[in-house]
């Protein structure tokens, strides 16, 4: 370590302020550094000075009145809080007194309860929808019934010579046997005329799809709607109170 | 005044006893305003980072925490606003183009003279041994030599390292003592 290094070490001459080994190392290089030594004779003589600083203690004039002050500039400030919050709460029931506040606070909480309820209902609403929509694509699948009037408005509609009422029920046909009677080709005819969404309407009705007239499962599938002849009926009659007729 | 009596003080102040926190500031202000004349050399400057020191004790008393000792955060804050006062004054300084020392002392002239002598002895003498000290260093200076607080309670004071007191601590006895030494010399001619 060099002499420099040595002499930074002796300004930090206070207890504790140097590690054993620093303190240890500085005191061998003393006994045989005079220009250190000689630092350090300096140092402690300044020390000397400093020390006469270190008791020349600032006076504080009539420290009673500076505890008066400080006291009643706090007791100020702790009033001034309190005024400034007595003063927002009077500010605020001030502004609450006049008629028109009054009205537009009211006006604003009907308005945001009644939105509130309104979404609440609409909600509901839409959750219902849902799940009857839910509920009747499970029914479409398996039950006639469920299908839409306009649907079942175009397979029943007694003006459609075609339609499958007419062509099934009004004939009083009871069985697929009663079919006999109609000729296979006005059964082909028939099936050929129905469209794609007929046939769709079909298939949800007797569970099979009408792909030609020669489907063996046909009388099959016809039988089954026999089976719901009187519900169909039923159904068809509250579209059309006067299809018999 | 123990640790536990100052708490149990800041306990009562917490809950705004104000004549218990009146016991603290008969107590504590001689140290803050020691602490804040030493560094700042401006006797009503002292003063008024005083009055300012225990205001900001008392209204920030809650955040207060107990596991840490009451001086260290008293002179965190005083050495805040000394710091706080230092640029002031030197922004005023630049305005006027007044040395704040020279105006103080003139009015300090006016009460009474003992006290005057020495304030004015130990001004001066700041003021000429701090004077190419940084603010840092100076505050790091006081708190050791003449407040006679370690490196750790600086550190925590100034919220700096140990290092960094120590480096500080450094460079301001090293100036100080070299000019002390220079004054022995010169007057020893």
């Amino acid at each position: 370590m060099k002499c420099d290094e040595y002499q930074k070490l002796l300004h930090f001459n206070r207890p504790g302020e140097l590690d054993e080994s620093q303190s240890k190392m500085l005191e061998e290089h003393l006994k045989v550094c005079e220009r250190c030594l000689e630092k350090q004779y300096e140092i402690k003589k300044a020390d000397a000075a400093i020390t006469r600083l270190r008791e020349m203690k600032p006076v504080l004039s009539e420290p009673a009145k500076l505890t008066n002050e400080i006291m009643s500039k706090i007791e100020t400030s702790a009033q001034k809080e309190e005024k400034g919050f007595n003063k927002l709460i009077d500010a605020i029931l001030d502004l609450l007194t006049l008629y028109q506040v009054r009205v537009t606070l009211s006006l604003i909480t009907i308005f945001l309860v009644g939105t509130f309820l309104i979404q609440q209902v609409f909600v509901l609403n839409q959750v219902t929808k849902l799940e009857n929509r839910i509920a009747s694509g499970q029914a479409v699948s398996n039950k006639y019934y469920a299908l839409k009037s306009s649907e079942l408005a175009s397979i029943f509609d007694p003006s459609e010579p075609r339609s499958l009422v007419n062509v099934l029920f009004k004939k009083d046909v009871k069985s697929s046997n009663d079919l006999i009677y109609l000729k296979k080709s006005t059964v082909k005819s028939w099936i050929k005329k129905l469209d794609k969404k007929e046939n769709k309407i079909l298939t949800s009705l007797f569970g099979k799809k009408f792909l030609s007239p020669e489907d063996n499962s046909l009388l099959e599938a016809l039988d089954k709607a026999f089976a719901k002849k009187n519900d169909i009926i039923d159904l068809y009659t509250k579209q059309f109170p006067n299809w018999r007729k | 005044m123990n640790e536990q009596v100052i708490i149990h003080i800041l306990n009562a102040s917490k809950k705004g006893d104000s004549t218990a926190f009146r016991k603290l500031v008969e107590y504590f202000q001689s140290y803050v305003f020691s602490l804040a004349m030493r560094f700042l050399g401006n006797e009503e400057d002292a003063k008024d980072v005083t009055q300012e020191s225990f205001i900001r004790v008392w209204k920030h008393l809650k955040k207060y925490d107990s596991k840490s000792k009451f001086t260290t955060w008293l002179y965190k804050i005083v050495s805040n606003l000394c710091f706080d006062r230092l640029k002031t004054n030197a922004r005023r300084q630049n305005i006027f183009s007044q040395n704040d020392f020279s105006m103080m002392h003139e009015k300090a002239d006016d009460s009474n003279l003992e006290q005057d002598a020495v304030n004015t002895e130990l001004i001066e003498t700041i003021k000429n041994l701090a004077r190419e000290l940084t603010p840092q260093q100076r505050m790091v200076f006081v708190l050791n030599e003449f407040q006679e607080l370690d490196i750790k309670e600086i550190a925590k004071i100034l919220s700096i390292s140990k290092g960094s007191v120590k480096s500080n601590l450094y460079y301001a006895r090293k100036n100080i003592r070299d000019k002390l030494v220079m004054i022995d010399k010169v007057s020893g001619e």
